[in-house]
């Protein structure tokens, strides 16, 4: 018990040495980083480093090496399944300072940008060349691009575009060791493992992200977005199939059900169609032609399977109005219950309907009506489950509905998590979609980058796999 | 070579005696002019991990081998035991075209895949040469760029889900066959692009994309001694969405498009989507081409399927009677500097890919590392596509690897005794 705040002492006196300015302890402060998004756990870090550059991150990583202390990375702490929830006594290495666009290569079509920048923050900053970075997760207007890479975090724009490991072509990773190495970069080949795609989406696990190399991708000349509606939740989902399957790949594909469409429309105003069973929000990118034909097509195959409504957004300002309502739909879901639990699976597209219909039969079974809020096109659901934490039982049975629903999603040939992450909310889920070889291989690769075990511990992994 | 009656007999055993070559057959799958001491063609992925086993216990080197298309690549393998040929491992195991997913087995060739989603009116933009030889399982192994790239992304886009059998013997599942997936490492991309050292690819989940209703290629013949790089960054600037943008030498340029060509070689530019948009985009590409072309055409529909798949097979093609082919990856917006050195033989660039495929009869080491340098310095790297024998004993296949203690660990944590393609990727 006395060695304790001894070891305390040394190690605030080890960052300061090591020329970190901002460590913070106070209780309050410190309690600020216990948490992310994720509803599930929560842990007081011993120390927060709030870096101020790519060397205080290194120092950081290496005082903790030393001391054999576990670290978390964290962005703006928007994780949605536990990933930047520290072990209680570790350390938060905060990155939301490091968020500069170092430098724009609009020759190579390029930037190289910190890990604290906000997703937004770096279309912006590219717009004025006409370029964007595709990838746009519902949370960009806060999410880092740090976290982006740690989730390989995707967006209602995947479909066409892909996800966040298809836009980081380079990456400055400290590795838990304190060694620092750069993986990937400008050319199209390097010689050696793609390490560069086995970090990304690796859940701060393998290091912490310093420097990331950004796609960037030219604003496309011509953009259509149509809103169709449904009066039942089969045509509008095998209306999503047929689309694809008629070979047309939307930028974005986007249903929303009745019970958030009321929501959305009851707090937002969107302009939605209230009474409408699912809506869809479909947008075509790419040239005029394209885009005319592809519109055209959609509208076709709506129609074919019995849509109610049809709407063209013609210009941004339209456009603008369809999308509001879906990216203010956790917000609007925020003021019917406290509590939200928000899941993530990707099931074949062909499954759709089948598996929608089966969630809305579990949560009625624990007493929730789902929300049903999601990427369609990509078979990428996100049911939500609404409840009030204070009510007696209730986080148990949304807990329990869960559970089941992840079922009924892997036995559909899904997977666990399609751009949220497995960190604390689903490690122990692990063996419903790999084997123990899988998972002994997934081990030693963690322990090839971290001996000791130090980065971000006890997540995305099971926690009773031997290494 | 002689091989011991008892190799032979283990090897019999685990996947019968038909599936074992030991004779003069051997040396069709000779790596770097060394043959193997047997070959082994496993039916099942079972019979993978067995053989792998047995390798492990033995501590025999392995080296996959699929079509033998591109290994050339590599450094001579340190230890050639066994080849490991995929071609009897080629099933298709689910295609499911409306959700735009196809799962085959690693032997499957490339050619055979295309036919089957050419039915369903989908593709695979890999684009890999010898399409007839080259199978899945070594498109994805190597992870090489095809000549769209830039536009469509590498092997590694496309990969959805990999099984690989490592070097312990045990089958590992990367990914899955959803077209999103962050549940674990992903373990897929690790495997695309290496090289057969850390486990042998059995079976392949592939994301594929509904194949555009129409393309046409536009043919830019230039002036002798002009300058295929500037005009073709040009293109890539000021022309929406081509699917490809290529720079060919002036001898191929010939070969391939006879009359069309320029006496400075050709610039082509691939567009494929609505009939209506690649009438705007043939009428940009020949605004700016006014500026550099001598000639201008276009190529469509049949002549082009067949000109396509002679680009593709660039190596046979392009680099058809030269023994080194020099693969140069740079930003795009440098590859220009190594435009006089490609006068040493004959090229194909992916110009916004900022990929050079020279080929070359000059076995000149101190040519070739000086280029090396100059690919490094530009922020990229070189790699040897072949080269002879006692070309890659004196420069290394490869350049140095970034992080190389690192990627050993890697290599140690799935081949722990380093059987797999022994020294051809990392060299201990």
């Amino acid at each position: 018990m006395t060695q304790q705040p001894h070891r305390q002492e040394a190690i605030l006196r080890a960052f300061r040495a090591a020329g970190i300015r901002q460590v913070l302890t106070d209780p309050v402060e410190r309690a600020v980083f216990a948490k992310d998004a994720c509803p599930l756990d929560q842990a007081m870090p011993a120390f927060v480093v709030v870096a101020e550059s790519a060397a205080d991150v290194v120092a950081a990583v290496r005082v903790c090496h030393r001391f054999g202390l576990p670290f978390t990375p964290r962005g703006a702490g928007t994780c949605i399944s536990g990933g930047a929830v520290p072990v209680a006594g570790g350390v938060v290495i905060s990155l939301a300072k490091l968020n500069r666009v170092l430098k724009v290569d609009l020759e190579n079509r390029c930037a190289w940008v910190e890990p604290g920048l906000v997703n937004l923050h770096l279309s912006e900053h590219v717009r004025p060349y006409g370029f964007h970075y595709a990838p746009d997760p519902s949370s960009y207007m806060v999410s880092t691009i740090g976290g982006n890479v740690a989730e390989n975090a995707g967006g209602p724009h995947c479909l066409a575009y892909g996800v966040t490991v298809n836009h980081v072509l380079g990456l400055e990773l400290v590795l838990p060791t304190g060694e620092v190495v750069t993986l990937g970069g400008k050319a199209a080949e390097y010689p050696g493992f793609d390490l560069r795609g086995l970090v990304v989406g690796s859940e701060g696990t393998l290091g912490i992200v310093t420097k990331v190399l950004v796609r960037l991708t030219p604003n496309p000349p011509e953009l259509r977005t149509l809103l169709i509606s449904f009066r039942s939740l089969a045509d509008a989902a095998a209306a999503v199939s047929a689309i694809i399957a008629a070979g047309v790949v939307p930028v974005a594909l986007e249903m929303m059900d009745r019970p958030c469409l009321q929501v959305i429309e009851e707090y937002v105003r969107a302009g939605y169609p209230a009474d409408a069973e699912a809506v869809l929000i479909v947008e075509v990118d790419g040239l005029p032609g394209k885009v005319a034909a592809e519109a055209e097509q959609v509208a076709a195959i709506a129609r074919a399977h019995n849509a109610a409504e049809v709407r063209l957004a013609t210009d941004p300002e339209q456009r603008a109005r369809l999308w509001f309502g879906r990216r203010a739909a956790f917000g609007a879901i925020a003021k019917l219950k406290p509590n939200y639990y928000l899941h993530d699976f990707v099931v074949p597209r062909t499954r759709l309907v089948e598996v929608l219909t089966r969630i809305r039969a579990i949560c009625e079974g624990h007493g929730f009506i789902p929300l049903n809020v999601f990427h369609a096109g990509d078979g990428n659901l996100h049911p939500l489950i609404v409840y009030d934490y204070a009510e007696p039982g209730a986080y148990e049975r949304a807990l329990k509905a869960g559970e089941e629903i992840t079922r009924v999603c892997i036995a559909a040939g899904g997977t666990l998590s399609g751009e949220h992450g497995i960190g604390i909310e689903k490690r122990d889920l692990m063996p419903l979609v790999f084997g123990p070889e899988d998972l002994r291989a997934m081990r030693r690769l963690k322990g090839a980058f971290d001996p000791q075990n130090l980065a971000n511990p006890d997540k995305l992994l099971p926690r009773e796999v031997a290494p | 070579m002689a091989v011991s009656a008892d190799l032979r007999e283990a090897l019999a055993e685990l996947v019968g005696p038909e599936n074992v070559l030991t004779g003069p057959e051997t040396l069709l799958y000779a790596v770097d002019g060394i043959a193997p001491r047997a070959v082994v063609l496993p039916e099942t992925r079972e019979q993978v991990r067995e053989l792998v086993r047995f390798a492990r216990s033995r501590r025999l080197g392995i080296v996959p081998f699929g079509g033998g298309t591109k290994l050339g690549f590599g450094n001579p393998p340190a230890a050639y035991d066994l080849a490991l040929a995929t071609r009897r491992l080629s099933r298709v195991v689910d295609y499911s075209p409306a959700d735009l997913t196809v799962v085959v087995e690693a032997g499957l060739t490339f050619g055979r895949l295309a036919d089957l989603l050419r039915r369903e009116g989908q593709f695979l933009p890999l684009d890999p040469a010898a399409p007839d030889r080259a199978t899945v399982g070594g498109i994805v192994a190597a992870g090489l760029g095809g000549l769209r790239r830039a536009f469509y992304g590498p092997p590694r886009d496309w990969v959805l889900g990999v099984r690989a059998v490592s070097g312990e013997g045990e089958l590992i599942q990367g990914g899955g066959r959803t077209v999103k997936n962050v549940s674990g490492y992903d373990l897929c991309r690790l495997f695309t692009g290496s090289w057969g050292s850390l486990g042998i690819i059995v079976e392949v989940c592939f994301k594929v994309f509904p194949a555009p209703p129409k393309s046409v290629l536009a043919v830019l013949g230039l002036p002798p001694s002009a300058d295929l790089f500037g005009p073709g960054l040009q293109l890539w600037r000021e022309v929406p969405y081509p699917a490809a943008i290529l720079g060919l030498d002036p001898a191929s340029a010939a070969d391939l498009l006879g009359a069309a060509a320029g006496p400075g070689g050709a610039l082509l530019v691939l567009f494929s989507g609505a009939a209506a948009d690649i009438e705007f985009q043939l009428g940009r590409t020949r605004a700016v081409a006014g500026d550099h072309a001598a000639r201008f055409g276009a190529v469509a529909d049949g002549e082009l399927a067949g000109l396509w798949g002679q680009l593709c097979d660039h190596p046979q093609s392009v680099g058809r009677d030269l023994p080194v082919w020099v693969r140069i990856s740079v930003p795009p917006a440098g590859a220009g500097a190594f435009g006089p050195d490609l006068t040493r033989g004959r090229f194909l660039a992916d110009i916004p890919g900022g990929v050079i495929n020279l080929y070359t009869d000059s076995a000149d080491p101190a040519f070739l590392a000086e280029l090396r340098r100059r690919a490094r310095a530009a922020g990229g790297s070189l790699a040897l596509g072949r080269a002879p024998a006692d070309l890659k004993g004196r420069i290394p296949a490869w350049d140095p690897l970034p992080a190389p203690e690192l990627m050993a660990r890697v290599k140690g944590a799935l081949d722990p005794d380093g059987i797999l393609s022994p020294g051809r990727l990392l060299t201990a």
